[in-house]
């Protein structure tokens, strides 16, 4: 699943590099940082980030996930703080959603 | 005062003043009607100043059940769909003795367990008026019930002149009969001895198939119906050269679809209209129809613009919620219309948006109706509505529902719009969520539905 998620993710970043002068590493995009010091996103850049994982969630998995809920930005370990963690965060997420 | 308006119906004889279901009524039919409901009324024991609740929409028995009540002094509250909440809130907060419901005839019953008034009315039985109760379509909670005196206002909307000369206009109530604009329309047509023309539904086929049949000359209509229409290509199928007049209000209007509608009808000239459940509709004057600034030309209505919020005060403004305390007026009496306003240099202003519908994106400010009216200049769209919507990051992040014109998919509609909005307005207001939609929920009254953050 991890994989999966990783080559959706990829797949947003590729979108939005087309537009960004400064373009985000896909190389090792694990590792990328989201949000914070060294994140590649501002708090508006990564909302919109976040609606393009959200919406590709929904067309590939028909899944509707929130990744900006107060529980999301509330965790412990911010699931901004790199993609590794964000995907790890939706994996939670989904497994949630395909239990209830 | 209030028979001088029946004795003017018969003074215009044989001219219909209203066609309903087919059926055209003359105005002595209307003086005739008015004064045999004012019979059955005082068999009904409704007493002046007793409040009524009317059920129903326009029709030859309600417009003249209206009259007769207008006639009779008593306060009316007219419903067009009386769902178990609206009894509930009217009989909580107006006090209504009668429920007189408009079918084929008109039935009367009485209303129990409504408490007492406790003086809400006490300004309208010492000035001897006739009164009239608007719910508003309040987006949230219980509508407020705005209480007017409705002498007032058909003595400002009807005059005490008859405007009989001329061709009598056939005039289209397409505004629901419990809104200000739909009573707007109605007395407007009454006062000009015109023809009140009563659709049976407000579909854009039907009100087309009506303007073609009946040749009608004045649509008072909104945005959202107008561009209806257009999708639908409802203009090109019914011949709607009779239209002189198409007046436009209720929401604003969006910059390029007004471009469409002159596009569409080139020879009609278009007028936005403005006014409020509370303080009536104001008469105005369009800069030009092709645009969206309009001024407001009215003696009975000042208006003044305070934070960019349009604030006015009338003559016919209301006399206060009956349910709601008046928060909405200022200290010096203005009433806070809730509209951004901005104004050019000759005097005119154009309506920018609701304060309320104002999108806060991590403390920048959008109002919907800039991004709708650039989207709707895309050839690729038909239709859109944008609005709010809550996350945790930002506060709120701005959404736009679209319809487009041909296939498309969601992917491809969301590159579009972004496309479509990079370079022409700041990057915050660019859309995050892009949903692709059959068509654009529209409320009973024809304004576009936000969703509420």
């Amino acid at each position: 699943m991890h994989d999966q998620l990783l080559a959706l993710i990829t797949g947003v970043v590729e979108e939005l590099n087309e537009r960004r002068s400064e373009k985000i590493p896909t190389e090792d995009l694990p590792g990328v940082v989201l949000y914070g010091d060294a994140g590649v996103f501002d708090s508006m850049h990564l909302v919109n980030f976040l609606a393009l994982v959200e919406e590709a969630l929904e067309d590939e998995f028909d899944v509707e996930i929130s990744l900006t809920s107060e529980k999301a930005v509330s965790r412990r370990v911010s699931p901004f703080s790199s993609v590794r963690r964000l995907i790890d965060f939706i994996d939670e997420e989904m497994r949630l959603a395909a239990a209830s | 005062m209030r028979d001088a308006i029946v004795r003017r119906f018969d003074e215009l004889g044989d001219r219909v003043a209203v066609v309903d279901a087919d059926a055209a009524y003359s105005y002595r039919d209307l003086a005739d009607e008015i004064r045999r409901l004012g019979a059955v009324l005082a068999e009904h024991r409704v007493l002046p100043h007793d409040v009524v609740v009317l059920n129903g929409d326009f029709s030859f028995p309600s417009i003249t059940a209206l009259l007769a009540l207008h006639v009779n002094r008593n306060v009316v509250v007219p419903v067009v769909t009386l769902t178990e909440t609206v009894l509930t809130t009217v009989t909580a907060s107006c006090s209504p003795r009668h429920l007189l419901r408009t079918g084929a005839d008109v039935e009367i019953e009485a209303i129990a367990g409504a408490p007492d008034a406790a003086g809400a009315y006490d300004s309208l039985v010492a000035a001897g008026a006739s009164g009239l109760v608007l719910l508003s379509s309040g987006s949230t909670g219980v509508p407020k019930a705005i209480l007017h005196n409705l002498d007032a206002i058909v003595a400002e909307k009807l005059g005490t002149r008859a405007r009989a000369a001329g061709r009598p206009a056939n005039i289209l109530m397409f505004l629901l009969f419990d809104h200000i604009g739909g009573l707007n329309s109605l007395l407007g047509a009454l006062r000009v001895g015109g023809t009140a023309i009563v659709p049976r539904r407000r579909t854009p086929d039907e009100i087309c198939a009506l303007i073609e049949k009946h040749r009608i000359r004045l649509l008072p209509t909104s945005p959202t119906f107008l561009n209806l229409i257009l999708i639908g290509g409802y203009h090109r199928e019914f011949d709607l050269s009779s239209l002189r007049l198409i007046t436009y209000g209720t929401e604003p209007m969006p910059e390029e679809l007004l471009a469409r509608i002159n596009a569409a009808f080139p020879k009609v000239r278009l007028l936005q209209t403005f006014g409020t459940s509370e303080t009536g509709i104001s008469t105005t004057t369009s800069e030009s129809s092709r645009s969206t600034f309009f001024r407001i030309d009215d003696a009975n209505v000042e208006h003044r613009v305070v934070d960019g919020e349009l604030q006015l005060r009338s003559r016919t403004q209301f006399l206060g919620y009956l349910n709601y305390p008046s928060d909405a007026l200022t200290e010096d009496g203005w009433f806070r219309t809730g509209d951004l306003v901005e104004q050019n240099a000759d005097g005119f202003m154009t309506v920018r948006g609701r304060a309320t519908e104002v999108i806060n994106v991590g403390g920048e400010k959008v109002l919907p109706l800039e991004l709708e009216s650039i989207l709707l200049g895309s050839p690729l769209i038909d239709d859109c509505v944008v609005y709010g919507r809550p996350n945790a990051i930002t506060g709120q992040t701005v959404c736009a529902d679209v319809r487009p014109r041909g296939e498309m998919t969601r992917a491809e509609l969301r590159r579009h719009v972004v496309d479509f909005l990079t370079d022409k307005v700041d990057a915050f207001k660019i859309p995050t969520k892009v949903n692709l939609i059959d068509s654009v929920t529209v409320s009973e009254r024809f304004k576009k539905k936000r969703a509420l953050s």
